[in-house]
Parts: C-alpha cells; sequence; structure tokens
C-alpha cells in the first residue's frame, strides 16, 4: 500500500469512527427520554428570556453605539448555534480537566484512535439540541438571514464550535500541569459565551484585542455578524483561519501535556 | 515461541504534593506546595514468551498497575526500557493498541445507559474491524460468554459478573495478540470469580495470546496462569512457575465454619486454629498435610455446619513469607 493510500485509509477509518462515536453519544443521551426533552425545552427557554431582556431595552434605547436588536438576535443565533453543535458532538470538553487532574484517560489511551477527539466526543449535551433549535429561529427572525445565507450560518457556527472546544481544551490541558482546574476550564468556557452575547459595539482598545486573541469572542459571533449584515472574503478567512490556528493551538498544548499525564486509579462509570 | 513482552529496568518516579494538616502548612501548600518523590517501579526486569500467561502479582501500591500502564503506553516511564511485541509502547501506543487488549477491573469502557451491544460496534470501528469480520468474532465471543441474553440490556441493569464478561468480550473483540487484565475479578463473588477466570483462560489458549494478569488474588493467579511475578515496594521479588510458587509458599487454604455448635475442635495434622468467636471458627490448614475435603468431612462428623468458605491465605502473608525465605 502506497503512503498516500495508507493515509486515506486512515483518514477514513477516523471518520467512520467519529461518526460511529457522535451516533453512539446521541443515543447515550436519548436512552433517559424524559431528561432528553426537559433539557432541550429548558435550553429553548432559557435563551428566549435573554432576548427578551434585550427586547424590553431596546424598546427604551434606540441602539447601542449602532447595535440594535436585530444584531443582538444574529449574535445569540450564532453564539447558540456555535454553543450547541460543540456540545452536542464535543460535551467531553467539560470534562477534560477532571479526566485530566483524576488520571480517567486510561480507556482512551488504550485505544488506537486520538486521545483528544475520544475524550472530547466521550459526552453529549443534550440542552445542545435546544440551542440549534434557538439559533434556528433566531436566524429566520434577525433579518439578516435569507435562505441563501444558511449554509453560510452552518459554517460560521461550524467554526465557532470549533473555537469555543479549542478554548475549552486550552483552558483544560493547563490541568497537566497545574492540577485542578475543573471549576475554572467551565468557568473559562462559559466566560466565552457570555463575551461572545454582548454588543460587539461596546468593547473598544485593548478589551477589543483581548476578545479577538485570549478569549476569541470576536471570532465566535463579532465578525460572523457583520459578515452577515454584509459579505467580506477577508473576513470570511479570518473566521476560518481563527478556528484552524486556535485548533492548533489546543491540539498542540494538549499533546504536549499528554506526556506529563498520572493514571489515576479511581472507581469510574462511562456515562 | 519469540518475545512477546521485553522489560529492561523500567522505573516509575511520581512526584507526590503533600499537604500537612495546619493552617500555615495549608497556605504553604497554596503558593510553593512541598512535594515528594514517590517510586513506584524500581527497575524492573523480565520477559515473556508468545501465548505465555503470566500473573503479576503483589499487595496494593506493589507497583503491579503501573508497570501495566507503561507496557500499555498510558504512562511514560522515567528509566528503563521495554518492547511489546517489537514496539516500544509509550512511542508506538497507536501501531501498538491494534494489537493490545485491556482490561482495567476498576474502569470500564462499556457505556453506562446502553446495551453492551452498542459499545462493541463502537469498537469495531474504533480498532478498524470490518463489519463481517466484527460479526463472526462478536459471535464466537457471545457463545463463549454465554452473553446472548445480556446483549441488549443497559449496562447499567447487569451485575457485577455480567458486565466483567462484556468488559472482557469488548477487549478480545479485535483479536489481540496479548492481553493485559488489571485485576479482572476485584469486588466479584466466588461463582462469577470461577467464571471469569475460565472464560480467560480459555481464550487465551484458543486464540495463542500472551495474557499478563495484576491481581491480589492468589485464586486469580493459580486458575488462569503457568507463571507468576511477584512484585512488592515497585521491586521484583520472584519469578518462577505457579506450581512451584505453590509448592513452597501456598501449602495454606483458610477454612471458616460456621457450626450450630458454639466451638468445634479439630484434631488433625497440620491444621491450626486462627480465630475463633461462638459459632465460628477460622482453619489455617496445611494442605500438603491434611486436604480440605479431610477437614470438612471432620467437621460434619463433629457437628452441623451452617456455611462454610476456603480462600487462598492473602497477597500480603504470601509476599511476606518470600520476603521471610529471601532474608533468613
Amino acid at each position: 500500500m502506497s503512503d498516500l493510500q495508507a493515509r486515506l485509509t486512515g483518514v477514513r477509518g477516523t471518520l467512520r469512527f467519529l461518526g460511529a462515536l457522535v451516533s453512539t453519544n446521541l443515543k447515550a443521551s436519548l436512552a433517559l427520554r424524559g431528561a432528553f426533552w426537559a433539557r432541550v425545552f429548558f435550553m429553548f427557554v432559557n435563551n428566549f428570556i435573554f432576548l427578551v431582556m434585550w427586547w424590553v431595552f431596546f424598546e427604551r434605547v434606540d441602539d447601542v453605539r449602532g447595535w440594535k436588536l436585530a444584531d443582538t438576535a444574529a449574535v445569540y443565533g450564532v453564539a447558540a448555534g456555535s454553543f450547541g453543535l460543540a456540545v452536542i458532538f464535543g460535551n467531553g470538553v467539560q470534562y477534560l480537566a477532571r479526566q485530566i487532574y483524576e488520571g480517567d484517560l486510561d480507556s482512551v489511551l488504550s485505544q488506537p484512535k486520538s486521545v483528544l477527539l475520544s475524550a472530547i466526543t466521550s459526552h453529549s449535551e443534550p440542552a445542545g439540541w435546544g440551542d440549534l433549535f434557538s439559533a434556528a429561529v433566531l436566524f429566520a427572525v434577525c433579518g439578516y438571514v435569507t435562505p441563501g445565507l444558511i449554509p453560510l450560518c452552518l459554517v460560521l457556527c461550524a467554526s465557532g464550535a470549533i473555537l469555543f472546544l479549542s478554548t475549552g481544551v486550552l483552558i483544560s490541558s493547563t490541568a497537566f500541569w497545574l492540577g485542578n482546574m475543573q471549576s475554572i476550564s467551565r468557568q473559562g468556557f462559559h466566560f466565552l459565551v457570555i463575551f461572545s452575547v454582548y454588543p460587539s459595539t461596546i468593547f473598544r482598545g485593548w478589551l477589543k484585542v483581548f476578545l479577538y486573541s485570549a478569549i476569541p469572542a470576536g471570532f465566535v459571533t463579532f465578525l460572523p455578524v457583520s459578515l452577515l449584515r454584509e459579505f467580506s472574503w477577508l473576513k470570511f478567512a479570518a473566521i476560518l483561519g481563527a478556528a484552524v490556528v486556535y485548533a492548533g493551538i489546543a491540539v498542540l498544548v494538549f499533546t504536549l501535556g499528554l506526556r506529563r499525564y498520572e493514571s489515576g486509579s479511581r472507581f469510574g462509570v462511562r456515562a | 515461541m519469540g518475545g512477546s513482552i521485553e522489560v529492561d529496568g523500567l522505573r516509575k518516579v511520581f512526584q507526590v504534593r503533600e499537604q500537612g494538616s495546619g493552617i500555615k502548612d495549608a497556605l504553604r501548600y497554596l503558593f510553593r506546595p512541598p512535594t515528594r518523590d514517590v517510586v513506584a517501579v524500581d527497575g524492573i526486569s523480565f520477559s515473556i514468551a508468545r501465548g505465555e500467561r503470566v500473573a503479576f502479582v503483589g499487595p496494593n501500591g506493589a507497583g503491579k498497575s503501573t508497570t501495566i500502564k507503561m507496557l500499555t503506553g498510558i504512562l511514560h516511564p522515567t528509566a528503563g526500557e521495554a518492547h511489546v511485541l517489537g514496539l516500544t509502547p509509550w512511542k508506538d501506543r497507536r501501531a501498538l493498541a491494534y494489537k493490545l487488549g485491556t482490561v482495567f477491573g476498576q474502569r470500564t469502557q462499556l457505556w453506562y445507559h446502553l446495551p453492551a451491544r452498542d459499545t462493541f460496534r463502537l469498537l469495531a470501528r474504533i480498532y478498524d474491524q470490518d463489519d463481517a469480520v466484527h460479526e463472526r468474532r462478536l459471535g464466537e465471543l457471545v457463545e463463549a460468554f454465554a452473553l446472548a441474553p445480556l446483549l441488549k440490556k443497559p449496562v447499567r441493569q447487569l451485575s457485577l459478573g455480567e458486565r466483567m464478561r462484556c468488559e472482557i468480550v469488548a477487549s478480545l473483540l479485535h483479536k489481540p495478540e496479548v492481553l493485559f487484565l488489571d485485576e479482572p475479578t476485584i469486588g466479584l463473588d466466588v461463582t462469577a470469580k470461577a467464571t471469569i477466570r475460565d472464560l480467560i483462560r480459555d481464550a487465551s489458549v484458543q486464540d495463542g495470546s500472551t495474557v499478563l494478569l495484576t491481581s491480589h488474588d492468589t485464586g486469580d493467579m493459580e486458575h488462569v496462569c503457568d507463571r507468576v511475578i511477584v512484585i512488592n515496594h515497585g521491586k521484583l521479588l520472584l519469578d518462577q512457575p505457579v506450581r512451584e510458587l505453590r509448592r513452597t509458599y501456598i501449602r495454606q487454604k483458610i477454612v471458616t465454619l460456621l457450626t450450630a455448635e458454639p466451638r468445634i475442635e479439630l484434631d488433625l495434622p497440620g491444621v491450626t486454629v486462627r480465630d475463633r468467636a461462638p459459632h465460628r471458627t477460622v482453619f489455617e490448614v496445611d494442605v500438603s498435610a491434611t486436604p480440605v475435603e479431610r477437614v470438612v468431612k471432620a467437621a460434619l462428623e463433629l457437628g452441623r455446619l451452617r456455611d462454610l468458605t476456603v480462600e487462598d491465605p492473602p497477597m500480603e502473608e504470601i509476599v511476606k513469607a518470600i520476603y521471610a525465605r529471601a532474608n533468613p
């Protein structure tokens, strides 16, 4: 078998593995039917409570430095879509710091597939479906999304999901050096959500730099929403480039940290 | 037989953070935690031929699991070398994983809310197994392990013994050349232990696979393996055939009798009282002097037996005996 053929076989094997893992994951979250529907419903309601608050706000204030209710709906749409995809397919990232700290990666380390992919795709959060439904409704009502822009919305949500997961992996990987980082990694993950849904026009100077670097909220929602308003190849490339760069850094840091991994002996179950 | 596992001077040191008890220590721990080196594995060397079944035994904290984790590539060693099927585990982890099966008795690879069948299907993808090959292999294992009634039950509804049967099938699906079993019978009752031991041995004989089994249960070693390696405090204490260890160190059985009578006495050669309470007597039996069935027969002649257990001496006692023999 030539080198190229071997690589193609490897890629096909990885894709089939990911497909099987995602489907097993979905089956596991659907196994508890009542809890599944409750979480989907309450996440949907939760997202709209925030939107109603902004609606009340914009009833009294015309705009925030040019930012209107339609922009808020679009931002919530991209954020909910990205976060939904991230937690449906990669909610293991929210447990990663604990798995590292408690030495709980043994079972994925003894298998012949990527440890990071296996770890982050090992859990699915049903509430993510509530986020996805919210995103669909928000895109429909914001006024920026025409049917022709639906594929672009999907790409933007996918790149946002990669940015969410990369941020989660980066913060969680510090557990290899710093020990118990579980609550900090969760806070960091939700920090990104919070910054992603504020009007981008209120951020200036160093804070703006911060939101396009350490916490990539700018690439998750601000740039995507401006892209939905007015398409630009440069902005599109910047968004996809940021997703690739953040994912690359996350994989690198995780791989470096994995050499420091110390297995644990806790009794455990796979939920 | 070619070499399956070669280990040379393998060593693993963990750096452990130590927290004192007072508030001063707690503050110090916050900024500069004091650390201490703990040697888990201290330069052990051994080799295992293909198809051999070896028990890797020792008391808790002896370094058994750490060694297995280095041999599967989960942990990087501090020093030393190891080759499994010609590969260095921590460098060629993914390539080696296709040829290894692992069972960690304290962990599970089964999905808790799903039937085991779903995990088996996922494992076929993890090991890039062709669908037809997977179905054929699963069929063989389902028959051998009598899993048919369990395949559609969610794992959370299985007993520990049933779950362990599924775990072992999960580790054998890709027909591994080497099987690492870390405490596969931990927490199981006597019947389940016996079943699991038979299944592991039969599977290894049928597939010609090498088995390295860690346990602190001497029964696992006696029923599954031909050779035993004993370690304690990370050092290799003994490496010999099981029958020799049995002859030298496991001559005793612990027989506990619960009787209707408050007290019974047995006057048999090699039988001594180890512990006694009303209606309960624990005997230590030297089986080379008196076989267990003779003890039971004598007890039945003396009184009414309510319950009876026969156990091997704890691993700690065997290790003590090995120490005593090595350092008279």
